[in-house]
Formats: C-alpha cells, structure tokens, sequence
C-alpha cells in the first residue's frame, strides 16, 4: 500500500517513525556538497575570466581596426605634395612655414585629394574635389584640414580614432591600446620636388606605410567583502568611534 | 516508488548507477574546456595568420604595382612559387623598396615580416614560415585552345596578376624539397589572396 492511500494523520506523522540521517551521513554529504559547489565556482570564476579576456580582447582589436580603417583610407587618397605647388600648401601659424607632407616614427601629416563632383541647382557638376590637410599621431589623434573655393584651409577637426582616452593604467576594465610607431618604405631612388631640388627622406610619397600596434590587457583581482555594523545598528568613521567596531560593510573592489 | 517506500534506502546498484551516469554528464563537460581553450588558440592563430597574409600581400602588391615595373619582368611572374627570397630574385633591384633611414635597397624578407612571430607562439617569423605564388589568369582560355600559337600576353587579363600567400600558424616549415610534403603543407594552411595590375609601361 502507498502512503498516499494513509489517513492524513498517518501521513503527517509517518516521518517521526522513520530514523533521520546520522551526523557522519550528514557531514560526508555536506562535504561532498561543499566540494562540488567550490568546483562548481572555480568553472565559474574560470569562465568568467576567459569572457573578459575575450571581451577585453575584441575590444582592442576593434579600436586597432577602427585605427588601421581610418589610417587606409586617408592614405589612399594620399598625393605627393612634393609637386604641389607651395601657396596652395597649408600654411602654418605657428611653424610660420608652408607644410610638407611629413613622416616620422610617431607622427605623419600627408595631403589627401577627396571629394565629389556636386550637383548644382542648374543641374550642372561643380568640381567639389579640394586638398585636405591630415596627421595623425601614434597616441591615435587625428587631425584635418580642408582647402575652402575661397583659398582659406579651415579650422582643424581633431579626433582620436584610437580611443585611447585613458591612460595606461587608468583604467583597468579597457583594453590599452597603443601605436607603437609608423615605419615607411620608398620607391627606389632619388625624388625631387616641383622645384628641382632634392627632397629628404622624412620628406619623401612613401611607397607604403606600415603602423605596429599594441593591446595591452591588465590583469585584475576583485576583492569582494563584507563586515557588520552589530545591535547598535551605527556605523563608525574609523577605529577611534566605538561604533566602528560593529559597523555592515560590504566592498567589491 | 512502491520498492523504495518499504526499504531502508538504495541499493548498491542504485547508487553505482547514479554515480556513473553522474560521472558521465560532469567528464562530458569538463572534456569541454580543454576544447573551447583549444579553439580560442586556434581562432587567436587563425587571426594572426589572416592578419600577417594581409600585411605580406598589400606589400607585395605595392611593389609590383610600381611604374617602373618592365612588361619582360612581369610575364616573368606568371607561374611563380616560392617564398619572398626568391620573389625578391625575381625583381629588379630597382623595384626593391627603399626603408626610411636605410641605404639602397633592402632585403624584402626581413621588411615584410619585420617583428613577426608565427602564430600564439613567440617563434620569429621567417621567409619559410609563408609560401607565395603567382599567376596570371590567362593560362587556360578559349582563345589559347584555339590558336595556340597566339602569344597568350597579348590579352588585357594578362596586365592582372593573382597573388596568394599562404602562412603557417605554428612553427611548421615549408619543406623545401620533397613535392608531396610540399603539397600536404599547401593543403594545411589556407591560401590569402589579392589581385594587382600592371601599372608599367610594356
């Protein structure tokens, strides 16, 4: 017979003829219970790591990409301004020179044709291709400049393609990305400008260029805690307030 | 249930099997992590090798896309197998690239993998770490089959020259003699490819 087939007073009472587990029964499944949780939490802390990682790790390479992306493009349009001719060159305030296009380990600054043929309102295309005025640096910034109809350059734009806004160390939840520098290649050869004269080699229409980066990924230990505040229910300021040593905290930190 | 209400708790039986079905879910899931971590390596090192072809090729492509490359040089390419050294011995010294700060031209090897290592290892890359091949897609036409005393350059396709690159992602040489090592490696390790155009005067 089934005790579900019992009076309701057998049932309620069929457990207090039954024996309960004995303490060694009871601490062998505690342990085992223990055990399997702490392992279940090292799978947990281990996944846990492996996803930040990998996050951490796309993250970078996005912001490498978005880098490299922006880099490609603008050197594409790249034309050798060793031939054009000095007044229509950005000229530089604070340089109180005509710019060159320039490359250096950490820093280039090139001049770039772009721009599309415009549709007037008469229907007509007006050539609304004009040079533009880029450097980037190894930090990520971006600047530009664009040749108006008027003769002017306007205002430079800057941006950081790179993302890196906070420094090394600063942040330890993003990935620290960095451009370790630019190096260049030449078409075999001497080149010279449109005035016949020799151009130097920092000076020179590189045949590419390439930029070596990094993704740095700091390491991190969560320190996670908590303490009680006790009956007089008042936290304290520090070990001098009496309250102090029964405060509630809990940290992640 | 009737079999367990009436006795004092289970069987040996009982608890073998539940312990070995218990056994055979946790192995099987553990079994899993050394193959995700495996697959994170392999994606890691699949990354590089895609990263290090793009790298090889828009260099090679570069290179050849020069002005100063002769139509003789170019035709030369077609069929070409090797890896960067013997590119390199293909071109004329006047289309070898000139690095900032170097003097003349440089090794194009050592340019092209300049710091890198072969896949998540640290072992520094080399010129038989990637494989090169060329061809112009003009072998096998219609036009070849027949006449086949037509001079097969004499076609606009012959001015396109296909270029693949195919890279190791472990410390796995090219062999450098025996044809079916040859083979088996170019099976392994998938091929990159770009396209340039002739930009010489022929």
């Amino acid at each position: 017979m089934g005790s579900l087939d019992l009076p309701w007073e057998k049932r309620v009472m069929k457990n207090n003829n039954r024996h309960g587990f004995s303490m060694i029964e009871v601490m062998v499944a505690a342990t085992i219970m223990v055990v399997i949780v702490m392992m279940l939490g090292m799978l947990f802390q281990q996944t846990s790591v492996a996803w930040r990682v990998g996050l951490m790790r796309s993250d970078g390479y996005m912001q490498i990409r978005a880098f490299v992306g922006a880099l490609q493009r603008d050197a594409s349009a790249m034309i050798d301004a060793n031939w054009i001719p000095q007044s229509l060159r950005y000229y530089s305030n604070e340089k109180q020179e005509f710019e060159k296009q320039e490359f250096s380990d950490t820093e280039i600054q090139f001049y770039t044709m772009t721009g599309t043929l415009r549709t007037k309102s008469d229907g007509s295309l007006e050539d609304f291709r004009a040079l533009n005025f880029i450097t980037y640096d190894t930090g990520g910034r971006r600047t530009q400049r664009r040749l108006k109809p008027d003769g002017e350059w306007s205002e430079e734009e800057t941006s950081n393609v790179l993302s890196v806004q906070d420094g090394v160390g600063e942040n330890l939840d993003k990935p620290q990305v960095t451009a370790k520098g630019f190096s260049f290649a030449y078409q075999s050869g001497t080149e010279y400008d449109i005035d016949g004269n020799q151009v130097s080699s920092q000076n020179r229409y590189p045949l590419f260029l390439t930029v070596e980066t990094e993704v740095t990924q700091h390491g991190r230990l969560y320190d996670v805690g908590a303490e009680s505040s006790g009956p007089d229910k008042r936290f304290g300021s520090g070990p001098a307030d009496a309250a102090y040593k029964d405060d509630i905290r809990t940290w992640v930190e | 249930m009737r079999h367990t209400a009436h006795s004092a708790g289970f069987s040996l039986m009982e608890v073998n099997m539940a312990v070995f079905v218990m056994a055979v879910g946790i192995l099987g899931m553990v079994a899993l992590f050394p193959l995700g971590l495996r697959e994170g390596m392999q994606a890691r090192a699949d990354l590089k090798q895609a990263m290090f072809a793009d790298h090889a090729l828009n260099q090679i492509v570069a290179i050849l896309s020069q002005t100063n490359m002769t139509w003789s040089k170019w035709q030369d390419l077609d069929g070409f197998e090797g890896d960067i050294d013997a590119l390199e011995s293909k071109l004329p010294s006047g289309l070898m690239p000139q690095v900032k700060g170097g003097s003349g031209g440089s090794s194009l090897g050592a340019m092209i993998w300049g710091n890198w290592t072969v896949g998540v290892d640290g072992t520094p890359m080399r010129s038989d770490h990637f494989h090169i091949t060329c061809a112009t897609p003009v072998t096998l036409t219609r036009v070849m089959l027949s006449n086949p005393n037509l001079d097969r350059y004499d076609m606009p396709t012959a001015r396109i020259l296909g270029v693949t690159v195919r890279v190791t992602d472990t410390d796995d040489r090219y062999p450098s003699s025996n044809q079916n090592e040859q083979r088996a490696w170019k099976t392994r390790y998938p091929p990159y490819y770009a396209e340039v155009l002739f930009n010489g005067i022929p």
